[in-house]
């Protein structure tokens, strides 16, 4: 899943950056509001996580600018103003959440797993297609109850392709949301992880899961 | 506490001065109708007096009262009011027809000299009396007579009199018509305060009603003043609206100053916290362990900077610094702070250039909001100096005040945020808050030359930001 994370105060930036990249999220970041609207603007985020008193570009403002333009990905402000008056006119703007400063970490990353849950329709963090079991928070994977290992890479690609079952997932979708070097894209690095996935998700001669269909992408379901 | 009332003032105030103004000018036309009516009673009488005198007529040694025969001739002299003669050599009296049985008084002056006296008549009526003591006529030709009786041998008192009840109740009548338009005038000026004031308060309480919807109010309108507000009342009305302005100005800045304390408070606490929970979520080795624990320290003495700042202006706002007044030398500061500043932000790609005269006279001042003033001034410059740009300082000495300027490359500010620059939290663009850079220096330079006595001003020219800082001797 990809990120973006708008703070100008940089111990606090690096900091959020480094949690959302350990767990497993693609985090573009950013010090100013302007250079934050750019980047939400011109790539496709899953979640955007953002400060409202930022140089340039205020918050707020990007927020409305976002929604003007239909923009609907999932955000987070996070701010010093702890008035019900400031929540209440952040949320108006368009936000999703809005989260007072300071905070704890883990609060940040669990608000905006469940805003990716609710933007890719998953009610729960838990994931079942078939006999596959998604365990989201725990990030481990079951097939037919046995344990599957994966990198974090194959997790996050398979993650990402449950979010989106039964729904053909592009090779560019996937290198955007999953993978940090955008502009070093490779088709071939993503068929690559799709043939790990496979191999064992499929241990023991069981049913293919991850179907190719030409030209649209790879589909995740029980049955093509 | 009972305020006094206008209307009550006006109209209890308006009220006696009509009513000491109509009391004295009716009091001067009564009078001024009684002493004509009388005048003219007592002119009547001395005439009647001095005509009756003449009647007495002294011939061959017999006193005649010719009035006597003449009054019973047709077309009588007329003679006013009841009269009565005493011959005082005789001690004969004969007095007129209307006194019937009654008597008048007798009273008389001088020889020919009348006096008029307020006597009371026999059947109680109150009169105006003249008494005169004369001597009888006598013909030219009687006086020349040998032997002939002497006037002056046969005195005479006649006193003539008028009743004054007529008077006296015209006078009555008259007054109590004066005394009803006294009170009818007044209750009229009474009526016409009342309805008039009344009339003038209606828009000032429109205004009232306005001023309260505007307090109620969040974000209240600006204030309109009524058209039809007394003029008297419309500069009073301006300054109140212009000093509510002030205060809602006022209290805006303070919610905006309260935001922005708790947005540079927060965040290095928000800083801190996430730096620490990133540092214990996993295992990690001493040597990350030890970056990190750095890195929120650091964080801290940023906050420490913020909270210094902060603390210090509310000391100067509140006046709380102690004064010390001393002999300084301003030049030796100003380059002390260039010279520490310089040490403590390492700045390669920018140039300062000083214009110092060579010497100043020393300033009797407080040193220590001097240097406040300077330091702050000076290190907004070297923050804000775009790469590449040269940093001007100068010093104008003169016998009443000394004037320190600082001007740097300024990119894109607008004029209309000069005024802001001076408010808590300004911060450009190209500096940080990281290291306690809150925007709090200029309002703290501001703060002391407010209390230097002196004054701070920002200009923009050619892409320059000047701050002109005047310091009073």
């Amino acid at each position: 899943m990809r990120c973006l994370l708008v703070e100008d105060y940089t111990p606090l930036r690096k900091n959020i950056e480094e949690c959302l990249v350990e767990e497993g999220y693609v985090v573009d970041s950013s010090p100013t509001g302007d250079e934050g609207l750019w980047f939400a603007k011109n790539h496709p985020y899953d979640a955007i996580v953002m400060d409202i008193m930022l140089p340039g570009v205020d918050g707020l403002t990007i927020v409305r600018k976002l929604r003007e333009i239909q923009n609907k990905t999932p955000i987070i402000l996070i701010s010093a103003r702890d008035s019900i008056e400031h929540r209440v006119e952040g949320l108006n703007a368009g936000a999703d959440d809005y989260l007072v400063k300071p905070f704890a970490l883990i609060e940040l990353t669990a608000r905006v797993k469940a805003l990716i849950r609710r933007r890719y329709d998953q009610e729960s963090p838990l994931i079942m297609i078939g006999d596959l079991l998604i365990d989201c928070n725990q990030k481990k994977v079951t097939r037919s109850g046995n344990e599957i290992t994966l990198t974090r890479r194959e997790y996050h690609l398979l993650e990402y392709l449950a979010f989106r079952t039964g729904q053909p997932v592009s090779r560019s979708d996937i290198w955007e949301h999953v993978y940090e070097d955008q502009a070093g894209g490779s088709s071939n690095a993503v068929d690559v992880y799709i043939g790990y996935l496979r191999k064992k998700l499929n241990e023991g001669g069981k049913p293919e899961l991850i179907h190719t269909r030409r030209g649209h992408g790879y589909l995740l379901a029980v049955e093509p | 506490m009972k305020h006094p009332s206008i209307r009550l003032r006006l109209t209890l105030g308006t009220g006696l001065l009509v009513m000491v103004i109509l009391l004295g000018s009716n009091i001067a036309i009564y009078r001024g109708i009684k002493r004509t009516l009388f005048n003219e009673v007592e002119s009547q009488l001395l005439q009647s007096a001095s005509f009756l005198a003449k009647s007495a007529e002294l011939e061959g040694g017999t006193l005649d009262y010719e009035w006597e025969e003449a009054m019973e001739m047709p077309g009588a002299p007329d003679i006013t009011g009841t009269f009565q003669f005493w011959d005082l050599k005789s001690g004969r009296i004969t007095k007129s027809p209307e006194l019937g049985n009654g008597a008048l008084p007798f009273f008389h002056g001088d020889l020919n000299q009348p006096i008029i006296k307020s006597i009371t008549l026999s059947d109680g009526e109150p009169a105006l009396a003249v008494g005169l003591l004369h001597h009888p006529f006598t013909s030219e030709a009687a006086l020349v007579e040998k032997n002939a009786p002497k006037p002056q041998d046969y005195p005479q008192v006649v006193v003539c009199a008028r009743e004054t009840k007529s008077i006296t109740t015209h006078l009555n009548g008259l007054r109590n018509q004066l005394t009803k338009a006294a009170i009818g005038t007044l209750l009229a000026i009474w009526l016409a305060i009342f309805v008039i004031f009344t009339w003038c308060l209606r828009p000032i309480r429109e205004f009232n009603d306005n001023l309260t919807l505007r307090s109620e109010q969040e974000e209240p309108p600006q204030m309109e003043i009524p058209k039809n507000l007394p003029s008297e009342l419309v500069g009073l009305a301006s300054n109140f609206n212009a000093t509510l302005d002030r205060v809602e100005q006022s209290r805006a800045r303070e919610k905006e100053f309260a935001v922005h304390a708790a947005h540079e408070l927060r965040t290095p606490v928000a800083g801190i916290l996430a730096t620490l929970e990133q540092a214990l979520n996993r295992p990690r080795d001493s040597s990350d362990l030890l970056k990190r624990i750095g890195d929120a320290l650091h964080i801290t003495s940023g906050m420490r900077v913020t909270l210094d700042s902060l603390m210090r202006l509310a000391r100067l706002r509140g006046e709380l610094e102690k004064r010390c007044i001393t002999d300084f030398d301003p030049l030796a500061i100003i380059q002390e702070v260039i010279d520490s500043a310089s040490e403590a932000i390492v700045r390669t790609d920018i140039t300062i250039h000083s214009d110092f005269p060579s010497t100043a006279a020393p300033l009797h001042q407080d040193a220590g909001l001097f240097r406040i003033m300077v330091s702050n001034l000076i290190e907004n410059a070297m923050h804000h100096c775009p790469a590449g740009g040269e940093i001007r300082f100068r010093v104008t000495d003169s016998p009443a005040s000394l004037i320190f300027v600082t001007s740097n490359p300024c990119n894109g500010l607008e004029t209309t945020d000069i005024n802001r620059l001076f408010e808590p939290f300004q911060r450009g663009t190209s500096a940080s808050n990281e290291n306690g850079h809150a925007g709090l220096g200029l309002s703290l330079a501001k703060e002391a030359a407010r209390l230097l006595g002196g004054r701070l001003a920002a200009t923009t020219e050619d892409g320059q930001l000047a701050f002109t800082a005047t310091v009073p001797r």
